[in-house]
Formats: structure tokens, sequence, C-alpha cells
């Protein structure tokens, strides 16, 4: 289990929250102890967050500000996975978050500018690896495809683009579904409104991706 | 101690909170409708007109910082409540709904 994971990319409306909430429910359905820290100003999460209610035992901490690595440094040692929602640009609380990650996940949807912002966020994470900070211990990349529709030319189309240039592509992806916006409306993700369904089931796909990567293949180091 | 070429990264992006917005969340799902079996957006009162919110950011010393980060975590509450209530104490008018922010009003 990776203790940091941070969801980045400078482009919003790829489904950063969802994914990362979604990730967290589905730890906590399976017996983690995820914690969300919310560090988009938007607060997306934090908004809907409702401590009574049945994601109540996820706790969602706002932390929009540049001390967020202090804030993931701290919750890190009562929660795995610490999970950080960032904002949709290019900015200093993002940097101070992936500084502080073991594993940076960049949704994007099958759409050119949302390749060009992954692009740009994984040579970000190329620059972190670079820092004195980072030495010898680069955070690890994984790209997720989301919202895709399944057997669109365009999404196989980025994907070959992807994966062709050496990017770390998940093989598993976040469909198009809309169990999402509406398990969202209550702060919920599908892995608890319809743990059955065909969204949770996507989630839990790209949730074993990710564990099979962190304990057995290799995540692609965004290293120079 | 941050290094310089973190310093430099850092230098060449903007705050985070500089762009700050809080949209208006959505109002839950009523219980699906018997008769059609989908679900209704659940009626509700238009929310009173809200005093526009402005960012506070303020130095203060480091530890203050850090423990009201952990009591925010531990209570499962926002800074922005805690320092709300604290600002009451004060003498200071604060409402409940203006404590609880956007998040108080998301279900009925």
């Amino acid at each position: 289990m990776y203790g940091v994971i941070t969801l980045a990319t400078s482009k919003g409306g790829v489904g950063k929250s969802s994914l990362g909430r979604s990730l967290a429910a589905h730890w906590f359905t399976v017996g983690h102890k995820p914690v969300l820290i919310d560090a988009d100003p938007q607060r997306t999460l934090a908004n809907r967050y409702d401590p009574e209610g049945r994601m109540g035992g996820v706790p969602v901490v706002a932390e929009p500000e540049e001390r967020v690595g202090e804030v993931i440094e701290e919750l890190r040692r009562q929660h795995a996975p610490v999970i950080v929602d960032t904002a949709g640009f290019r900015n200093r609380t993002t940097i101070g978050a992936l500084v502080a990650t073991d594993l940076a996940i960049i949704p994007l949807k099958p759409a050119v500018e949302d390749v060009d912002a992954a692009i740009a966020t994984y040579e970000l994470i190329r620059e972190i690896n670079e820092t004195d900070e980072r030495q010898g211990r680069p955070v690890k990349v994984a790209m997720v495809l989301t919202m895709t529709m399944r057997g669109t030319v365009i999404a196989r189309h980025v994907r070959d683009q992807l994966a062709g240039a050496g990017y770390p592509l998940l093989r598993a992806e976040m469909l198009n579904r809309v169990a999402y916006p509406e398990a969202g409306i209550e702060g919920l993700s599908p892995s608890i409104t319809d743990p059955d369904g065909a969204a949770a089931r996507d989630i839990a796909a790209v949730a074993q991706e990710l564990m099979k990567l962190a304990n057995h293949e290799f995540i692609k180091d965004a290293a120079a | 101690m941050t290094s310089k070429k973190l310093g430099a990264l850092l230098r060449s992006a903007p705050p985070a909170t500089a762009r700050a917005e809080t949209p208006e969340p959505l109002q839950p799902f009523a219980a699906p409708d018997a008769t059609s079996g989908s679900p209704q957006p659940r009626p509700t009162a238009k929310p009173p007109a809200q005093e526009r919110e402005v960012p506070l950011q303020v130095l203060i010393p480091e530890g203050i910082r850090r423990q009201l980060g952990v009591k925010a975590a531990q209570e499962g509450r926002s800074l922005r409540e805690l320092v709300l209530t604290a600002v009451r104490s004060l003498g200071i008018e604060v409402t409940e709904a203006q404590v609880k922010g956007k998040r108080g009003r998301k279900s009925a």
C-alpha cells in the first residue's frame, strides 16, 4: 500500500476528485484507513464531506495552503493511504503535495487538452524528482484514463499514443458512468452506494492495478 | 530547508488559493419515485443570498498552525470552522450557517 497518493494534473474537470474519493471509498470498504486531503481551493471534496454519513470514516481535511506537506506527514502516521486531491492548475500547493507523495496519479480524459496537461504534469514530476528532496526516491507516476466511452476511436488513439511514447498509463480506466455524479451529490462513491455495480468494479480494477504495480511490478519512475 | 531547485520550482508557480472559488453545491437526490422508479430532485426553498466570501491569510507560529491542523483532522472539521468558532468567541457575530459554510447546507 502506498503511504501517500496525490492526484494531479494541470487541467480541471478530468475527474481528479471523483477518482480520489472513489479510491478512498474502495480502500475503506476493504479495511484500509484512508484519509483525503482536499488541497483544491474549490473544496470539491470538503464541501461534500459528511462526518455522520456512510463515508464519515474517511476524514476529509481541507488544506489548500502551501503547508500541505506538513499535513501529509502528520496524517500518514495514522492513515494509509493519504490521498491528496489538488487544484486543476499548476500551483505551489500541488508541488508541495507532490514532493511529499509516494505515487502521483495523473487522470486524463481522452482529449488532446487533457493529454497536453497530463504530459505537462508528468514533466513537472520529473523536475521534482531532480530536486534534492526526492533524490534517490523518485515519485512514482501512473496515468489513468477517465470518463471514457467503451470502444471509441479517440480513447484507443490516446491510449496508443501515450503507451507508445512510454508514458505509464494504467490498463484499467474509469468509464463515463452516471453513478459517479449521482453518488457524489452526497459525497459518496459507487463503492459505497452500489458496491456490486459496474462503476465499483471499475474502481476496484484501478485500485488493484495500482496495488499490483506497488507490490510486484514497476511503475515507471518519472526520472530524468 | 528547501533546496535551490525546489525553491525555483515553487517560485515558478502561483499559490493555489489565489483562485479560490466555492461553487454552490447541488441538493441531494430524494428517494426514488415509486411510480417512475427514477430519482427525482428534492424540491428546495431558494437559499438566502450569501455574503461574498474572501480569503484570510495570516502568519502565526508554526506549532499553533500544526495543532490547528491536527485538531481539524481529529474532529473532521475544516480550518475555516475552527477559526470562525474562535472568532465568535471574541464577541464577533458569526452565525452557525456561516461557521458551517456550504457544508452545513448540503442536506436537509
